[in-house]
């Protein structure tokens, strides 16, 4: 039982750092999730519910947060994927008073089918394709640098604060094409240039150097959809 | 706020918002390149360790911030209400009291036998230094160690240098009743008389020498002193005549004739079996400070103890000082002229 324990946790601690240790231990403890699942919601969960993907989600979280402190990591993911499902449920339950798209009515033809659509779904699909080549070239490229998706995500800014001194810098790289150019050929953040000419603290940017990376990289030629998505947010690092 | 989907895992996804940030949320069925409007964030763990890291710093500083308050008013509250502060010694009732800075009594110590019968059964704590000193002069008195006309001499430490007027004024205003005069002094003065008084021959709580062998005759108006009560010392160590225990019966605590004034040679105080050792207390000195004694330098003092300005009491300090320097309680019938003989 120790020795299960133990190795328990040094999975947990391993995933803790990598993302497919941590895709391969909630594959490996799919069947606990859903059966903690199904306890709170005392019926049998499936695979596609958003109430599993809510348990596996608690999952993680549990990987990421657990600590030799908080004892056995089972019983800590057990308490995780109880909280998120009962928040999931108190979230759910302001949006009762919404009719879903897909009830039937008596002729057997759901809402979603009566309504006029306005929307392109061909426009659409081809939007989403070219950005998901985008996404696929932006992480091919992040490789390079020694930088995956999760480590942004992990190394992203928190505070409005450090946000806005990180958006500084990025304008000031966008407004300077040499440093780009030197970015991509150096394969390293040039933080000097761009703390001495944004005027903001190195230190900051050393902290958040990885997301640094992934930002520069969209801003280079090639990611039109990504950089149009926070375009908003660029200029306004003008402003500020 | 939109969200761009950017990767996918098993049970979890990295979505970027407009706002260029990167974060972490439920994979509900996501494909890479979906536009999300409403995702389930997760909750930083860096953020819950660091607030909880913060958390339980706070509490241990706030635990900490209490224990110190806690112990420093404790503090405060020992040194002003138990630490001595100063100390005050009645050196006529041998009486020793430990004040707390507020002025309060803390302890009582008696400085010999003597002291420790004038106090038995007193209980002076909590009580002002000057009521507790009243009241143990009072007890001096009525315990017959103590009479009127004397003077009292306190002995005040360093702690209340300045306060010695006020001490003075206040003990006067209370025990003038007695017909008791009053003079304080610093601690460094009992300490210099307590030196001076180890050279001097008299024995310290030695035994009495032997009783005078004669008794005179009935003093002319001065009633029979009564015995004193069983252990109980003969008051002795008054700078002024000696004044004869109380007897329990006797109406007039002391007798017609004054006592207690030295200066009535012709009228020395009666006969009394010689009690316990009178301590070679410390010899009252004169009262620099104050104005001379009635009664002229106490028979108790050292034979080395120069009043040059005072009038001596021959006669009384032959009667009351043994061959030995041991203070005699007895006093010979006043026209009793006994010279104490030279033991060597």
């Amino acid at each position: 039982m120790e020795s299960d324990a133990k190795q328990i946790i040094s999975k947990v601690y391993k995933a803790k750092n990598d993302s497919h240790a941590a895709d391969d231990l909630i594959e490996s403890y799919l069947p606990f999730i859903r059966s903690e699942a199904a306890k709170i919601l005392k019926r049998p969960v499936d695979q596609s519910d958003d109430e599993m993907s809510i348990a596996m989600f608690a999952f993680y979280e549990a990987i990421r947060n657990y600590s030799r402190l908080r004892g056995s990591f089972l019983k800590f993911a057990a308490l995780q994927i109880k909280n998120r499902l009962i928040d999931y449920f108190r979230k759910e339950k302001r949006n009762r008073g919404h009719i879903s798209l897909d009830e039937a009515d008596d002729d057997d033809t759901s809402l979603i089918d009566s309504i006029s659509d306005e929307h392109d779904d061909y426009r659409e699909n081809e939007i989403r394709e070219a950005t998901q080549q985008e996404i696929a070239e932006l992480s091919a490229q992040m490789d390079d640098f020694g930088v995956s998706m999760s480590d942004v995500a992990d190394n992203s800014p928190k505070q409005r604060r450090t946000l806005e001194i990180c958006q500084k810098a990025i304008y000031y790289a966008r407004n300077n094409p040499d440093i780009l150019e030197d970015f991509l050929r150096t394969k390293k953040v040039p933080l000097a240039r761009l703390s001495e000419g944004a005027g903001v603290e190195r230190k900051t940017l050393e902290r958040h150097r990885r997301y640094l990376v992934a930002v520069l990289l969209i801003c280079t030629n090639g990611y039109e959809i990504m950089r149009g998505h926070i375009m908003q947010v660029l200029k306004g690092g003008e402003r500020s | 706020m939109k969200y761009i989907v950017m990767e996918c895992h098993k049970g979890y996804a990295v979505l970027m918002d407009e706002e260029s940030r990167f974060v972490t949320a439920a994979n509900l069925g996501y494909n890479v390149g979906d536009t999300i409007n409403d995702p389930v964030l997760m909750s930083s763990g860096s953020e819950d360790a660091s607030r909880r890291k913060i958390m339980i710093t706070a509490k241990f500083v706030s635990i900490a911030a209490c224990l110190t308050l806690l112990i420093g008013s404790g503090y405060l509250y020992y040194s002003s209400n138990y630490k001595t502060y100063s100390t005050v010694i009645i050196s006529e009732a041998d009486v020793k009291m430990s004040i707390n800075k507020k002025g309060k009594v803390i302890k009582l110590e008696s400085c010999n036998q003597r002291g420790e019968e004038i106090i038995k059964d007193y209980n002076a704590k909590g009580k002002d230094q000057l009521t507790a000193a009243n009241e143990i002069i009072e007890l001096g008195i009525s315990k017959g160690y103590l009479s009127d006309g004397e003077t009292v001499s306190l002995y005040v430490s360093d702690g209340e240098t300045d306060k010695y007027d006020e001490i003075s004024d206040d003990s006067d205003n209370n025990i003038n009743k007695h017909n008791l005069k009053v003079s304080v002094h610093s601690m460094n003065e009992y300490d210099d008389r307590k030196s001076v008084s180890a050279t001097n021959p008299v024995t310290t709580d030695a035994p009495p020498a032997p009783a005078v062998p004669e008794k005179p005759p009935a003093a002319p108006a001065a009633p029979q002193p009564a015995e004193p009560p069983h252990g109980a010392p003969l008051p002795d160590g008054n700078d002024k005549a000696v004044v004869p225990p109380t007897a329990p019966n006797a109406d007039v605590p002391a007798p017609a004739e004054p006592p207690v004034k030295p200066d009535d040679n012709n009228v020395p105080p009666p006969l009394s079996e010689p009690k316990a050792t009178e301590p070679a207390a410390p010899p009252h000195e004169p009262h620099h400070d104050t104005e001379p004694p009635s009664a002229p330098d106490k028979i108790n003092e050292p034979k080395h103890d120069k009043q040059p300005d005072k009038e001596p009491i021959p006669k009384r300090s032959e009667i009351n000082i043994t061959p030995n320097g041991i203070l005699n309680k007895e006093l010979p019938h006043p026209e009793v002229n006994i010279k104490a003989p030279n033991i060597p």
